[in-house]
Order: C-alpha cells, then structure tokens, then sequence
C-alpha cells in the first residue's frame, strides 16, 4: 500500500511541476524569442528598386490567416521626461509604436489599455507608460488614466500625450531599489507610431519597407503560417525580378518543450517504476492474506462459491487497495502542491539567472496539479492491481476444498 | 433417501469424513463413482460442482467456519449471494433463517462476538440458506459444551421434522443413537447400517460398494 502511495504521488507530482516547469518556459520563450512572428524580405533583382508601401503592410495583414498586424517601431524616440508640472516628472524615452507591440513585447497591462488602430489612424496622442511613471507622475496608476503629459526630450523637442494605459514595469536587473529618486528612472512610454512620425517629421504614407514583421496568434503552427504567407506575398508581387521570403523567428520554444517533455517522461516513467515495485510488495501482501484466509476461502467454496468468484474477489480486493492508495497518493500531492504554491517565492530565489527569476516573480508562475497525470495514475494502479492480484488470486481459487478447510 | 436422518459413525481416522466429503462434492473419489440425483459427481467441472454444493448441500462444520469480520446476516446471506438470489429476497430469506434458529437479536454481530452455540447456530442457517436437500454437518457439536451441544442437536431433529434429510458424523455414540439409521464405519467400511432406535440392522442389505449408488438414485 505504501509502496503504491508513493508510485502514484511522485509520478503525479513529477507530472504536475514539470508541466508547470514547461508551460512557465513556453511563457517565457514567447516573448523574448520572437515565437509569435515572422519575418519577410523583399529583394530586387536587375537594379531595380522594390518595397512594401505602409498602406499595403496592413493590407496584406488582413489577407493573412492568424496574424494580427505588423511590427512597427518608430525609427526614432525621445529621451527626456514626462511633466505632468514642474514637480511631477519621471524620466521617459517615447517610443512609437504599432498595436501588436504589446503582444511582441509581452507587457503586462496593469489598467487602461494599448495603443489601439484608432489611435494609429487618427494619429492621437494616446499613450502608454509604466506604473513607475505613473506613479512619480500621478502617484498611482489608477490616477494616470486620462492624464496630460508633455514628454519634453533632451534635444528640445516636445510631445504632449494623454495617458490611456499602465503596463507594468519589469525590473530585471533591480534598478528600482537603488534609485535614490525614483522619478530618474527611465522607462519607456508608448504613442502611436503614426503620430510619433508625425511629431519627429515623418511622412507616414510614404514609407516603404524592405524587411517587415508580423505578429501572429500565439500557438498557431508556424511553418504553415510561413508558407502561405509566402505564397499570397508572391503572388501579389508576380514579378520575376522581384522575391519575397518569409522566415519564421528565432523560435526554440517547440523543440525545448519536446525536450523537457521527454525530460520528464523519463522521470515519470522512474517513478512509475516505484509504482510497479508497490504492485509487487501488494502481490506479497496479497499472497499473506490468502494464506491467512485458506480456511474462509475453502468455507466460500464448500458453501458454493466457484473459481471465478473467488478469483473476482480476490482481484476486486487488489484493485480496491490500489485506488484506495491511489486516492491517498493524489490527496497527498494536493497537499505538497499546496504548501510549494505558497512557498513559491523561495522556490524562485533559487533560480541562479536573473531574467528567468524576475520574470517568474512578475509573471504568477504557479504550479498546479497535472490532471491528465491523475488519471494516468488512477488507471496506472487499477492495471497494477490486477496484474499484480492475478497470480494470488488464481492460488487461493486453486486451493482443493477440502485441503482449504482442514488449514489451521 | 430423501427425508432420512442419519449418522455415520466411526472413530477418528475411520474414513468418514472422506465419505462425508465425497458425499459433499467437495471432494472427488480416486476409484469408484458417486451419483448424486443420477449425475456423476466425479465427472463434473467446477462451475456444475459450484452449484450442486451451493444449491442443494448445506455444511455444518465442526469449527462453525464463519467467514470472519462478516455480519451474521451476511453470513447467512453468503450462499445466496453465489446462488444469484436478488438482495431483497436473500436479506428477509437470511432474517427468516436466524428467526429460525433464534437469532433474531444478533443479525449484526460478528463472528467474534458470538458463543460457540450461537456459532453454530449461524452456520445451520446458512447452511440451510438455499433450502437443501440434505444437510451435511461434521461433527457440529465437537466443539461445544454437552449442555450447548444438545440444543443443537435439538435444532437438527427439529429440521429433520420439517423433512430435512440430515447427514450426521459424529465419534459420539449418545447422539448416534437419537438417529433413525447409524452407519458405522471402520478403515474405510461400512460395519453396520442399523436403525437407531429401533436398533433394526440394515447391514445385511447393503454392502459397502453399493452402498452409494442404489441409495443415491
């Protein structure tokens, strides 16, 4: 039994934190490698000279299955700070940007929202900053919804904006703590691209790109993506001088997850051997009990019970055993994912690289119990018990009836 | 000899509980047949054996051979249950039983918590659960005291007048004597078949061979 209980906690809880462990690297390989857009490069050939007007760029982005518009960093930014008045500033580099920056940048919008097509097309002054500005501006991020700000660069140039969302600051390398004043922190602040070209004297409309990013839905499979990409880029540009190629990111995420999931099926699969090993000390238990009961198993049998029943009964008790200690193994695991879950934050601290920490601490990363490994467990012991009650079951219905009932 | 109430007789190690075993079923014969209602029992498989023990033997046995940490109900219940009796029917069937052999107060005492008498008595109504033709008891009152001993015994002369057929095996010659036909058996033998009572000698009609086989039909 308790051979079983510990089979079945330890492959549900080695099932459950590498599962957690996985999703937590798919999250955190999303963003920072680019495993949500691809690429494309327009070339020319003979001398000629080729590109991809702004106007078509969201064009094309419509005709694309699953992608949600294109990368757009303005080629310029501002270094300066953001002035609610003279005494309320933080120091901001404005950045204009598209929509889907967000998504490639996985910030976390702490209220209000993103920059949004609206903004873009009317070339508005909404922006984004960080709570650390709205804070050293507003004194809370609740309050900068709806504020003016004036972003005042380095170089003189000035740019009013009206906050209209707070994503969240991500300290990595813990600058926050040792900043004195916590308004000369800078971080970034987000516009619209278009009325970022705007104010830096940009003509937007007469931008033409070489090379262009799309962000696409996260989870979708790339390389299909990627192929019919390429083919509506091609055949919207049927020129032989002329070729597009689209490539997908710098995407690592689909192979280290099979990795690590290869990883942990070999640990679940050492733990599931424990399991087996449970089974065997439960085939001993099991033999002790027949032998224990040859005379009550002999009165079964005078009384008119037949081989089959007493194999049915014996079996019946062997998986009876195993779930019972199946059920036991998975409260169990409940209550280790329970005390790790509010443990959580030492649990990081272990974590020797930085990034990797700060975005555990920033992200939730939780852990959670594995369902599917719960019911691998679940039907892992009745198979185990029954493989392993077969052999004293068939003993005890073999006994002869009267040799059975004579045992002292 | 359907309606007979006998006893086999015979000291320790005279060969009648192999009889008693092979009349049971619960044992084959190495040489010989045994017809029991015109069916070779030592041709049976086991499933048919199953069911000729659970349908129309019941056992008694010296040592009561309750099934342990199992109710008295479910006791009486167990013969049932490996007869297919829907559970409605074999729990007032089981309750009728104990009534019977005036247990009505213990339905939910366990093996353990019973006197020896009040064991036995469990066990006669199991063994009567499926209503047998002839009930086999061992010995049943070896291991008890003579006083409780006799109310057993009571209980099988009660059955006997309801028209059980009740198979005896005792080494006690008092309680042979309270049967209608003692059959007395010594290395392996029939010596005597003789009336109890009436002290009448059957032996002369029956030899030990055929001794199965004509009475069985």
């Amino acid at each position: 039994m308790i051979g079983i209980i510990v089979g079945v906690s330890s492959v549900v809880l080695i099932m459950s934190i590498g599962s957690s462990i996985t999703n937590a690297v798919k999250m955190y390989f999303a963003g920072s490698l680019g495993d949500n857009r691809f690429t494309s490069y327009v070339s020319a050939k003979n001398g000629k000279n080729f590109s991809v007007k702004y106007d078509e760029l969201y064009e094309l982005a419509g005709k694309l299955p699953n992608v949600k518009g294109p990368l757009l960093e303005s080629s310029d930014y501002i270094n300066g700070r953001a002035h609610v008045d003279g005494e309320h500033y933080s120091a901001a580099v404005l950045r204009g940007v598209s929509p889907v920056y967000s998504d490639a940048h996985q910030l976390i919008m702490l209220c209000g929202r993103f920059i949004n097509m609206s903004d873009c097309k009317g070339e508005k002054s909404a922006a984004v900053i960080s709570n650390v500005a709205a804070e050293n501006c507003f004194g809370s991020t609740e309050n900068a919804l709806g504020g003016q700000l004036s972003v005042i660069g380095d170089d003189g140039r000035i740019v009013e904006l009206t906050v209209v969302g707070v994503y969240k600051y991500i300290d990595t390398k813990g600058k926050l703590e040792k900043m004195a004043d916590k308004r000369l922190l800078a971080s970034d602040a987000y516009c619209s691209y278009e009325y970022m070209n705007l104010k830096i004297g940009v003509d937007t409309s007469a931008l033409e790109f070489e090379e262009f990013t799309y962000i696409t839905d996260p989870d979708v499979d790339m390389r299909l993506l990627v192929s019919s990409a390429q083919d509506i880029l091609s055949a919207r540009y049927d020129d032989p001088d002329y070729s597009i190629s689209c490539y997908r990111g710098f995407s690592r995420t689909k192979e280290t997850n099979s990795m690590l999931q290869i990883l942990i099926l070999v640990f679940a699969a050492a733990a599931g051997l424990s399991l087996v090993v449970g089974g065997i000390s439960l085939m001993n238990t099991m033999l002790v009990s027949v032998k224990e009961r040859t005379k009550e198993i002999g009165t079964r049998k005078a009384i008119g019970a037949s081989n089959s029943s007493i194999v049915f009964q014996f079996l019946l008790e062997s998986v009876v055993i195993c779930l019972v200690a199946c059920i036991f193994g998975i409260l169990f695991c409940f209550l280790v994912i329970a005390v790790l879950r509010q443990n959580l934050s030492v649990l990081f601290d272990l974590i020797t690289d930085d990034s990797l920490k700060s975005f555990m601490k920033t992200n939730n990363i939780s852990i959670s119990i594995n369902f599917l490994s719960v019911l691998v467990s679940v039907l892992f012991s009745v198979v185990v018990g029954v493989l392993f009650g077969v052999y004293p079951a068939v003993k005890a219905a073999k006994m002869q009836v009267t040799d059975a009932l004579r045992y002292e | 000899m359907f309606d007979d109430y006998w006893h086999i007789y015979g000291e320790s190690g005279s060969g009648k509980s192999t009889l008693m075993n092979i009349i049971g079923a619960l044992d084959r014969p190495t040489e010989g047949e045994y017809y029991f209602n015109g069916v070779d029992i030592s041709k049976l498989s086991d499933k048919k054996l199953s069911k000729i023990r659970n349908s129309t033997i019941g056992f008694v046995f010296q040592n009561f051979n309750l099934i342990p940490r199992t109710s008295a109900l479910k006791n009486v219940e167990l013969p049932m249950v490996y007869g297919k009796v829907p559970k409605k029917e074999r729990i007032s069937r089981a309750k009728e039983l104990l009534d019977m052999v005036e247990m009505s107060s213990r339905y939910d005492h366990n093996p353990n918590e019973l006197s020896g008498g009040q064991k036995q008595r469990v066990a006669i109504a199991r063994a009567m659960a499926n209503n047998p033709s002839i009930i086999l008891a061992d010995e049943p009152t070896g291991a008890l005291d003579s006083k409780t001993g006799r109310t057993i015994m009571d209980l099988f002369h009660n059955l006997h007048s309801q028209g059980k057929t009740i198979v005896l095996i005792t080494h006690n010659p008092e309680l042979a004597k309270e049967t209608e036909r003692i059959v007395t058996i010594s290395d392996g033998n029939i010596i005597s078949d003789s009336r109890g009572s009436s002290g009448e000698d059957y032996s002369e009609i029956y030899n030990s061979e055929e001794w199965g086989e004509d009475n069985e039909n």
